[in-house]
């Protein structure tokens, strides 16, 4: 840095440099710098052109055909001249599937979560880990090949008894996790302090006969039930929710982690079981993350393509009754995909403007569920942190 | 050149080969709390204490000091079986509380807890409420009931751990904002709250202001009237305000124990005044 | 009730006849440890579904897949007889007619037209061009006979693979009965065998399922991960340099940061509504070709490779930085000379899963018109080509049993590269922490 202004023995020049010198440092400062804000600028840039773009050609649909039939009609017929463009069922669709798997990877998702993250000793959990991140890794056409080819025929031929063993198999320690505690609760309602352990198993057994006739019951009217086919909402929802699994687990793995030791040791050091400790002061400090890892894994179900498009069925139609889940079923991104080829003949037209239109809705549900789990979780931050 | 000299005869013992002291003064109480003998604690290969035994008395402060690394934490948590927690903690020897051992596989560690409370070092309040702080553990314990349960030891808890008067108004603001001596305060309170008969405290004050810290160290006189206590400390000033008795660690091994002024004024083995007169630590 | 007895607890135990706090945490043991034991209970259930789920997945493709590997040929003894191979061009001889009179030859038996166009039928289209290759690369002698290992035609490889069954009723097969006892003969004469499989690995995409392979699509996979590759790496680095070392804490760079994570909000088929809408229709840039499908690909992955660089960026300790000013470096020097290098291996780790994301990647390149037919094997970026997935897909529609053994074979070379990427960026992840 020092130029060659040293004469004699200045020392105190030895620090010095030339105004040009200057001045041309600070040009490759400038430079560097900005070419460096530059590219930062661009990347944060594409996401506001995806969302022009993709506007500039949806709203001419909206011109053309106005908002009431897309959102409110279910005839979907485009090829028609002229068509018909009531995306009511394909929206109902979407929602269909990203609820039923939901419904399936949260709880699942969760529990996993803390097994890994407080249940399970190190040495199991450095090989449970890389088996759920490997769910990830798998590619969606290879999900979408399973649900047609292997899935599918499954479930349309031998559905009944599975949807049966899936009944017992979910829905039975469930039921007989009820009845212990129904039992203990009866038991203490009626005999008070005692704690009688003879009045707790009679009631056990009582409502454990119950239980048990009831799930076979169920069981007996679900073989019979005969799946049309293979290709309908409960397929795509079940692989969706695998799909969906990773994301919900690490996630909330994270935030579990996060937690930190401390709060875990202040609630061991005061006596409290392992169970208690999670669900009563690890799992609330760590809510946040789980809720954010939630919305992060509802909005890759509700993103996802290939699988939809090749197991759903595509029928854009709602079902009969509205929660049949063995009904096939479109979604927005199926229909996008779907309709693409053709729709891109005729450029211009309500056929090609109304799957942007569609990918406006996808791409403003994205947005909106990013924005609400940033929100959620600088909020909870601020309240661990005691404001 | 004296000084030179006896640095030389410090370091010379201090890097001794490794094999256990014998411990100097009594290590026994005519009334125990606590009774522990000949525990060894590991880390893997690694050995953090070697075969210490030392009762903790009835109603009585036991100070436990030392330089930092030399075991006085781990054994702290030795006695209410924290290091359970700690993936490749080892110990074995000894510890009695009521006459059983508590490292016997019959022992239920959750109610052994209950009765043996902790208090750490960073003061870590549940993110809830300062009333749910305190009440949190009796209820998960069954021991209260009722609201009216909750509010009559959420009060006591707090009156003894002397932080009622300023906190009976905004009981149910979070924990967590409170200074960090009143964190401290309430985490005693919370330990309090079970009824323990022993409290351990593992350097209740090293990261509180002077203010603070005093306020807790008139707070453990207090408690000393119901509870047994055994505080680590590192700073030999407040040992030898709180504590009754002094055991000093080094290395592992417990070096010395005795009563405090004894220790603090004539300390029989040369590694305890080293480190009273402050030649290293 | 016991309430007015617990206030009076106090710290020391002995004395008999006062029930004490221990007293009724011990009561309540019992219930706790059986809410315990549930808990843990539903925690390991729902971890083994995860790993039975992936093992059935994992099982049932691998299991679909491995006997594509495997693919059977027939010999076939041809008799060149003079005039059959045209003297100046012999490419152009009616190998397709020799090949069918050499079929003739070994069935004489065989006239009637419809007989005989089902005894073609045996024989997969492809062997004309076998015949072809053979006969250009080495010339043979007039009045020679050639033993040739030529393709069967799908059907028949399903027949030898067990997955079309002989005793059921004839209507419910794909192969009559008449032909069931031409390939017997053959059988009888050792003249069917399973060979490896290598068209699965050197031939480009094709409507007969014996002669498709998936080298077209692997080209072309490998051409758009190069440009996804040069795109993204250089801009997600010097984004991530920007943000994590330069930028000041002002609402510009909170701008940044936030449609930076809006983008990887964003689903992938939108991405190909964008390369469709702008790079195909506006700008006029080519279908199906890497360059284009690379274009939006880049677009999908900044968002991991950014994310991961600033963990990178953010474990090189500050002392590093300090050091670096302290002996008089500028800013840029002190990240390009001291704190890049240090970051890099936590860079490349998070660039490798964002190309094994990219890797995996369908809707877009779909929309982008990747999904036509595409027989060539591409020779750049911007010839049309398909990638792996996009193959995988257009294999997975067609009804003949035999793709679907090669799809899962396809899916199988797919998770190969998958997952030895993913493990490779481990790895390297493992290796690096260990520095600090």
């Amino acid at each position: 840095m020092a130029d060659a202004a040293l004469d004699g023995g200045k020392k105190s020049d030895a620090f010095v440099i030339s105004r040009a010198k200057l001045r041309r440092q600070r040009i490759a400062k400038f430079l560097g710098e900005g070419f460096l804000l530059a590219i930062a600028s661009f990347v944060a840039i594409i996401v506001l052109f995806i969302f022009y773009f993709v506007a500039v050609d949806a709203i001419p649909f909206f011109q053309q055909r106005g908002f009431a039939e897309f959102f409110t009609s279910t005839s979907w017929y485009p090829a028609d001249e002229p068509g018909e463009f009531g995306a009511l069922a394909i929206i109902f669709g979407s929602a269909m599937v990203t609820i039923g798997s939901a419904l399936i990877a949260v709880p699942l998702g969760i529990s996993a979560a803390i097994c890994l993250s407080d249940v399970l000793p190190f040495s199991v959990r450095q090989y449970a880990k890389p088996v759920i991140e490997m769910l990830a890794a798998i590619p969606s056409v290879a999900y979408g090949f399973f649900a047609l080819v292997i899935l599918a025929p499954l479930l349309q031929n031998h559905g009944g008894p599975i949807l049966m063993w899936a009944w017992w198999l979910i829905a039975g320690p469930f039921v007989l996790l009820l009845v212990v505690v129904a039992g203990d609760l009866l038991a203490s309602a009626v005999g008070g302090e005692s704690e009688s352990d003879v009045l707790r198993n009679v009631f056990t057994a009582v409502l454990g006969v119950v239980a048990v006739l009831f799930l076979y019951w169920v069981g007996k009217t679900l073989f019979a039930i005969q799946i049309l086919t293979g290709t309908n909402a409960l397929n795509v929802s079940l692989i969706l929710s695998f799909m969906a699994l990773p994301t919900i687990v690490s996630v909330s793995e994270d935030s579990l982690q996060a937690v930190g030791r401390e709060l875990r040791e202040g609630s061991y050091a005061l006596g409290a079981t392992r169970a208690e400790t999670i669900v009563k002061t690890v799992l609330p400090a760590a809510s946040s993350g789980i809720i954010a890892a939630v919305i992060l894994g509802i909005m890759r179900a509700l993103g996802e393509t290939m699988v939809v498009w090749m197991a759903s069925g595509n029928s854009s139609h709602i079902p009969d009754p509205w929660f049949n889940y063995l009904d096939s079923i479109r979604t927005l991104t199926a229909t996008i995909a779907g309709d693409m080829g053709e729709a891109d003949q005729v450029t211009g037209s309500a056929r090609y403007h109304v799957l942007f239109a569609m990918g406006l809705l996808l791409l403003c549900f994205s947005f909106v569920g990013n924005f609400i789990s940033e929100r959620i979780v600088v909020r909870q931050r601020k309240i661990l942190a005691g404001e | 050149m004296q000084e030179v000299l006896n640095k030389k005869n410090v370091e010379k013992r201090i890097l001794a080969p490794r094999e256990s002291r014998d411990t100097i003064g009594r290590i026994n109480v005519s009334n125990p709390r606590m009774i522990c003998r000949d525990v060894n604690v590991y880390y893997g290969d690694k050995q953090a204490i070697r075969n210490v035994s030392i009762d903790i008395g009835c109603n009585e402060v036991l100070a436990m000091i030392g330089p930092s690394g030399c075991g006085k934490s781990t054994f702290l948590r030795c006695l209410n079986r924290m290091n359970d927690t700690i993936d490749n903690c080892r110990v074995t020897g000894e510890i009695l509380f009521d006459d059983k051992d508590i490292y016997d596989s019959s022992i239920d560690v959750v109610p052994l807890r209950a009765q043996i409370g902790m208090v750490f070092q960073k003061p870590n309040p549940f993110p809830k409420t300062i009333y749910e702080n305190v009440a949190w553990a009796p209820r998960i314990h069954g021991i209260i009931e009722s609201k009216s349960d909750a509010d009559e030891i959420v009060e006591t808890s707090l009156q003894k751990a002397g932080l009622w008067g300023e906190v009976k108004d905004r009981l149910d603001q979070p924990g967590n904002g409170l200074s960090g001596g009143q964190q401290q305060r309430l985490c005693i309170a919370r330990a309090i709250a079970v009824s323990p008969e022993v409290i351990l405290m593992d350097e209740p004050c090293s990261a509180l202001d002077p203010i603070a810290t005093a306020k807790i160290e008139d707070l453990i006189e207090e408690l000393r009237t119901q509870y047994t206590i055994a505080i680590v400390t590192h700073s030999m000033q407040q040992a030898s305000r709180v504590s009754q008795r002094t055991a000093f660690f080094h290395l592992g091994d417990l070096i010395e124990v005795g009563a405090t002024e004894a220790i603090f004024t004539k300390p029989s083995h040369q590694l305890t005044e080293d480190y009273i007169t402050g030649r290293y630590g | 009730m016991i309430k007015s007895t617990k206030k009076s607890v106090v710290g020391s135990s002995a004395s008999s006849g006062r029930i004490k706090a221990i007293d009724i945490v011990n009561k309540g043991l019992k219930r706790r440890y059986r809410k315990e034991k549930r808990f843990r209970l539903y925690g390991m259930l729902s971890i083994l579904a995860s790993v039975a789920f992936l093992a059935f997945l994992l099982t049932s493709i691998v299991f679909n897949g491995y006997s594509a590997f495997l693919q059977t040929y027939i010999k076939l003894d041809v008799p060149l007889e003079a005039g059959m191979i045209d003297k100046q061009e012999p490419g152009r001889s009616d190998f397709q007619g020799i090949i069918k009179s050499a079929i003739r030859s070994y069935y004489p038996e065989v006239t009637e037209r419809q007989d005989k166009r089902e005894l073609y039928a045996l024989f997969s289209s492809g062997a004309a061009f076998q015949l072809r290759d053979t006969v250009l690369s080495n010339p043979p002698e007039e009045g020679t006979t050639l033993s040739l290992w030529v393709l069967a035609d799908d059907d028949v490889d399903m027949l030898m693979k067990g997955h079309m069954k002989r005793d059921v009723p004839e209507g419910s097969r794909r192969l009559n009965d008449k032909q069931l006892r031409w390939i017997e003969r053959l059988e009888a004469d050792k003249r069917v065998e399973k060979r490896f499989n290598t068209t699965f690995f050197s031939a480009g995409d094709s409507r007969e399922p014996e002669l498709a392979g998936i080298w077209g699509a692997v080209k072309g996979s490998i051409y758009t991960m190069l440009v996804t590759l040069a795109l993204s790496f250089p801009i997600g680095i010097c984004a991530a340099v920007y943000l994590e070392e330069f930028a000041p804490k002002n609402l510009a760079t909170d701008f940044i940061e936030v449609n930076i994570n809006n983008l990887a909000a964003v689903p992938s088929i939108v991405f190909g509504l964008l390369g469709l809408a702008v790079f195909l229709n506006f700008f006029g840039m080519p279908r199906s070709t890497p360059l284009v499908g690379g274009i939006v690909l880049m677009l999908m992955t900044l968002p991991t490779i950014i994310i991961a660089s600033r963990a990178a960026l953010k474990a090189v300790p500050p002392s590093i930085r300090e050091a670096a000013l302290g002996v008089g470096s500028s800013k840029l020097q002190v990240v390009a000379s001291h704190v890049l290098p240090l970051a890099l291996p936590g860079m490349l780790t998070g660039t490798i899963i964002g190309m094994a994301q990219a890797l995996g990647e369908t809707a877009p390149l779909l929309m982008i018109g990747m999904v036509a037919f595409i027989v060539d094997i591409p020779g750049g970026f911007t010839d049309p080509a398909a990638v792996m997935p996009v193959q995988i897909y257009l294999w997975a529609d067609s009804p003949e049993r035999a793709f679907v053994e090669r799809t899962s074979a396809a899916i199988m070379v797919l998770l190969a590269f998958l997952i030895s990427m993913n493990a490779v960026a481990v790895v390297m992840r493992k290796r690096f922490e260990r520095r600090w």
